[in-house]
């Protein structure tokens, strides 16, 4: 213990800078690790959370199959009677709006536009109570068969729009306005979390008066008997549930709302958790680099330590140890700016899911792991260089100055180089392998290509200087060439530097050019969804007649009403799959806007028109990849009819709900699932009429009524690519995590040359080299490795590129074009360039001032 | 003259101890003199070196190289005259070991951003002079130890200084090669009628210069030429005696 708080202490603390350095490298990764990490679980368990909470004890669910079904309440007694159910209760939904709250604009995030709005429960109050646990914060709670249009808010909502216990709201519905009195508040948890606290209750009854329902529900939730004794009790009273319903009407498990959230942010986080590995990866190497130039520095000392008696192992042991507190340092910093940086993390996930993440928790699981995982990578990357200095002997140390930094490595890596590079690639190409050990290899297939990569780094040096030696000269005359034969001193830290800028620089390319091929897509789709001039939305569903008025209003030309519902696709095998069904009026929508067809050739006024046709639906080209239905398939999809075949008239570009969208005509809508009212209406307004002016129209005359959310669509089209970017500027923020390592290991490289050079600097000098040329020397080399690290990681770039997006096509679908990505290669060049120029500043600054005296005197 | 020396001295701060390393010196110095500078560890040999080749500052006191005081020149100027008007010899040679002997000779001109290939003749008369025509594409580690002295003493002269700083330049030979060594320095001195300073402890390496200068304590105790003293030499073989039997 005293030769460690002799030695390694001391040697941490006199090499400020390379701890320092060596530290900050581990912080990043571990804070990259512990904020993708935390900030997803801490998503992952809000969402599931909610969703749990708010179905309570609601085993089962009775329900129309088809959207816009009914449920009669003739089911209730029938169903309570059923052996196994404890309770059944009625609900009702009814959508509307307060006056006077506060409606911000058109919610926008992940899944699409809506208007977010209000929504009214109507429970049986005495089942319901039995089923999910209301908690009372203040007043009272509703009585049963007292009709005095009394609501129950949450708190935290009512708080927020300034609404007391006894005030009376004037409330809109799609039935009309009506005025309700405030009973009580209850607490934000459990079913105060539906429509994310956005719900009032009320009795069943009046809900069903208001709505002109009576006798009906949208569904009935059942709590089932002796659950947890038996497994199968659920199962056994559903069957027996569902001998009582008549056709057209099924029995549910509790809708999972949380799974698309939550197998979208699945897919958010491979790709984050990807981009932390490479980032951990890159750190590790600097980590690696900065031990064996402490090392190289230290040759002298280590020697003495050796030749006064200090055994081999000592030797190891002490930068083992160095290794461990400079893992628990940088784990513990690391965790600290990673609880920071997901806080930050919460506002762009929050954002672009369009609800608020609850990240107050910190997962004390993660924490622990991403620190560990620090110091094991610390403790990894400081045991070649300890055994390397246990190695080193004393007679040698205490002659030279450095030691050579040749190895087997660079003798002979570049053979298990090729190796690696061919199996990779053959790999990430065939896809040889089942779907799900092919996404698990993915990482490793990855890791393997870059390690392939790496190690042919040293024979090609040589190669390297060909290209490389006329721009460095032009830049910094012949004293650039010089300094570019320094490089091929030290292969093994060459190949180190090289490796982490390449990698740094293919993030960013890989990730530009995914993006790329992404965005070019989403923008079409964009351009087409978010089409007009107008974009008319509303927390209540609107009456379809508002099409007649809109387009009554002066300025608009047209106004085409567009309607999302959930359907179910009855496939082949039978199996049930969930999807979006966009109705649209065609005439007035292609009137508006149009349709981005997978094939170009369709996009013709007949293939337009027939979507028109009963039954005529557009399929996405994610669905048509995903289940090879082509033009001219046709669909079953569940009506109130029943099933009914829908025929494929075309294959559109749609992303909504991740793709899994089809769209039909608004005749079809309200023929097969009773619905006649709009979400949101597209405006496009006369030529010449100005934009706002006419927004200011159609809010003086239906605002009010209809509570009206309009907003131009060029500020919801900025809004959305906005949302856009924010999802993808998170990946952009690993890149520059991965190229700030990568920064600080061209620092710690140039820094070990230029002390290992120090004697030769400066003679140098004293034979008339001035500051500024052996600045130049230093940033010529620094340069030399931003262009071996650059265009190694441009290409490597594009080739993953390309693969990823072959394989995701193979994988879900989205078939997306190689766009070649001429900005990522502009921005790899450039980041190269400029990052290995900035890092080199601080060493060549170093080597300027190298003391000419101090060290041609010592020898 | 080449160089003049007047009450140049050199103080520094040992801890919270001013040591002076030179007092009160005063040296002239004519065209195409060798000047041996000898005196025991300590004396102040290398630090007037030094200061003689602008490495370092002097405390008080004028160096003038070639009409030009440069004691009082800012790091760049110094740099320029290192770079120009003075040749370094390095006991440890100190050659670039990525750079092949002709272009470690080359160096200097490549700094001071010349054309090499305009001193091709120089560069030819030199490598002939310093027998390394058959080695110039080497690369140190492929020479041996006097031959990088060779390439070190070749550096020196490409620029054709006013005056060549040698520092213990057969130091780390062996005693064969240090004659050889010592040969080319005195042809040097003579063919190219090249000044050379040269600190050494050794005597027989000093026994080539034509003036010896004796420094202890950092003063000059004697000034002497061997054209004139007639037992320099003696003195030089009893200090070598001396130092053979304490085991040098």
């Amino acid at each position: 213990m005293k030769l460690t708080r002799l030695i390694t202490f001391r040697s941490l603390n006199t090499r400020r800078l390379r701890s320092f350095l060596t530290i900050f490298g581990i912080v990043l990764g571990v804070a990259g690790m512990y904020s993708i990490n935390a900030a997803n679980e801490s998503a992952y368990l809000s969402i599931t959370r909610l969703f749990e909470g708010t179905s309570g004890s609601v085993s089962l669910e009775v329900k129309s199959s088809a959207t816009g079904g009914v449920i009669p309440l003739s089911y209730l007694d029938s169903i309570s009677e059923i052996e196994g159910v404890e309770v059944a209760t009625p609900v009702i939904k009814m959508p509307a709006v307060i006056s006077g709250e506060e409606v911000g604009g058109i919610d926008l995030n992940f899944f699409g536009t809506g208007a977010g709005g209000f929504m009214v429960y109507g429970v049986d109050i005495v089942r319901d109570r039995e089923i999910r646990d209301y908690r009372l914060t203040e007043g009272s709670f509703l009585q049963p068969n007292k009709l005095n249009k009394e609501i129950v808010l949450v708190e935290d909502y009512a708080l927020e729009n300034d609404i007391k216990v006894g005030d009376t709201l004037a409330v809109v519905t799609s039935y009309g306005p009506i005025d309700l009195q405030v009973s009580g508040f209850i607490a934000k948890e459990g079913p105060g979390l539906i429509n994310f606290g956005k719900i009032g209750f009320m009795n069943i009854e009046e809900v069903q008066f208001i709505a002109k329902r009576e006798n009906e529900a949208d569904q009935i939730d059942i709590a089932v008997l002796g659950v947890k004794e038996n497994q199968n009790a659920i199962k056994d009273t559903k069957e027996r549930i569902e001998q009582v319903l008549e056709e057209g009407d099924v029995v549910l498990y509790p809708d999972n709302q949380g799974d698309r959230m939550t197998s979208m942010l699945g897919g958010y986080q491979i790709g984050l958790n990807f981009m932390a590995g490479i980032a951990l990866f890159v750190g590790a190497f600097l980590i690696y680099n900065a031990f064996s130039m402490t090392i190289v520095e230290r040759t002298r000392e280590i020697g003495l330590l050796r030749s006064i008696g200090m055994s081999s192992l000592q030797v190891v042991w002490q930068v083992i140890v160095e290794g461990l507190l400079s893992g628990i340092a940088g784990g513990i910093l690391g965790v600290l700016l990673g609880i920071v940086l997901s806080r930050g993390l919460a506002g762009f996930m929050s954002g672009f899911l369009g609800y608020d993440i609850d990240f107050s928790n910190i997962p004390i699981n993660i924490l622990i792991a991403s620190s560990l995982l620090g110091v094991v990578v610390a403790l990894l990357a400081s045991v070649l260089p300890a055994i390397k200095a246990g190695r080193i002997s004393p007679l040698e140390a205490l002659r030279i100055r450095g030691m050579a930094d040749e190895g087997f490595l660079t003798k002979y890596g570049w053979l298990f180089g090729i190796g690696l590079l061919v199996v990779s690639t053959w790999i990430l190409i065939l896809n040889p392998f089942p779907y799900d050990v092919q996404f698990r290899l993915g990482s490793f297939t990855v890791f393997a290509l870059f390690l392939g990569a790496t190690l042919i780094i040293p024979v090609t040096i040589k190669f390297w200087q060909l290209i490389s030696r006329y721009p460095i000269k032009i830049i910094f005359s012949k004293l650039g060439e010089f300094g570019i034969r320094n490089i091929e001193r030290a292969k093994k830290r060459t190949m180190l530097t090289c490796a982490s800028i390449m990698i740094g620089v293919s993030m960013i390319v890989v990730i530009q050019g995914i993006t790329g091929a992404f965005t070019k897509d989403l923008y079409d789709w964009m351009d087409s969804y978010i089409g007009g001039d107008i974009f008319v939305s509303a927390a209540v569903p609107m009456e379809g007649t508002l099409k007649d008025k809109l387009e009554a209003v002066e300025g608009v030309s047209v106004a085409a009403p567009m309607r999302y519902i959930d359907i179910k696709w009855v496939k082949e095998d039978g199996m049930e799959e969930k999807l979006s069904y966009l109705a649209v009026d065609v005439d007035s929508y292609s009137d508006i806007t149009g349709f981005v067809f997978n094939d170009s050739k369709d996009d013709t006024k007949e293939v337009i028109n027939s979507l028109a046709d009963e039954q005529s639906i557009f399929i996405s080209s994610v669905i048509s990849e995903k289940y090879g239905l082509l033009k001219g398939d046709s669909m079953a999809i569940q009506t109130l009819d029943g099933v009914k075949d829908f025929k494929i008239a075309s294959v559109i570009l749609d992303f909504y709900n991740q793709g899994l969208v089809v769209t039909g005509n608004w005749q079809d809508l309200n023929k097969y699932f009773s619905i006649t009212d709009a979400n949101t209406f597209l405006v496009k307004v006369d030529s010449g009429a100005e934009i706002d002016e006419v927004i200011s129209s159609i809010n003086t005359d239906y605002k009010e009524e209809y509570q009206l959310i309009t907003e131009s669509n060029s500020d919801l089209k900025a809004r959305a690519i906005n949302l856009m970017n924010q999802a993808f500027s998170m990946f952009d923020v690993l890149g520059l995590i991965a190229v700030s390592i990568a920064a600080l290991g061209v620092m710690n490289t140039l820094f070990m040359n230029v002390s290992e050079r120090t004697r030769e600097i400066a003679m140098l000098r004293s034979i008339g080299m001035a500051r500024f040329q052996v600045i130049k020397i230093i940033l010529a080399e620094a340069m030399f490795l931003g262009i071996i690290g650059g265009i190694l990681g441009i290409g490597f770039g594009l080739v993953l590129t390309r693969i990823i997006l072959l394989s995701m096509g193979a994988m879900s679908g989205y078939a997306l074009d190689f766009v070649f990505p001429v900005n990522a290669v502009w921005i790899g060049i450039v980041i190269a360039i400029v990052m290995s120029q900035v890092a080199a500043l601080l060493p060549a600054l170093k080597a300027a001032r190298t003391p000419m005296l101090d060290a041609i005197r010592y020898e | 003259m080449i160089l003049k020396v007047e009450n140049l001295s050199k103080d520094y701060l040992a801890g919270k101890n001013l040591v002076s390393a030179l007092k009160d010196i005063n040296l002239e110095i004519e065209k195409g003199d060798f000047i041996g500078i000898m005196g025991p560890s300590g004396s102040g040999k290398s630090t007037l070196l030094y200061l003689l080749g602008g490495l370092d500052k002097p405390t008080n006191g004028d160096i003038v190289l070639d009409g030009e005081n440069i004691a009082s020149f800012s790091d760049y100027s110094a740099t320029l005259v290192r770079r120009r008007n003075i040749g370094f010899v390095f006991q440890f040679f100190n050659l670039l070991p990525t750079l092949t002997a002709e272009e470690n000779i080359m160096l200097p001109l490549i700094i001071d951003g010349k054309n090499p290939k305009k001193y091709r003749e120089r560069l030819e008369l030199i490598l002939d002079k310093t027998g390394l025509l058959q080695r110039r594409n080497h690369k140190p580690d492929q020479l041996s130890g006097g031959e990088q002295q060779r390439v070190a003493l070749a550096r020196a002269l490409i620029t054709e200084p006013a005056i060549i700083l040698a520092d213990e330049p057969t130091g780390n030979l062996d005693s064969k090669t240090s004659v050889s060594i010592m040969s080319l320095l005195k042809e040097a001195s003579v063919l190219f009628n090249q000044t050379i300073v040269m600190v050494t402890h050794d005597p027989r390496a000093a026994a080539y210069a034509d003036r010896l200068v004796f420094l202890r304590d950092g003063e000059i105790t004697e000034q002497s030429k061997f054209a004139e003293d007639a037992d320099l030499n003696e003195r030089l073989h009893d200090i070598l005696i001396a130092q053979e039997r304490l085991g040098y």
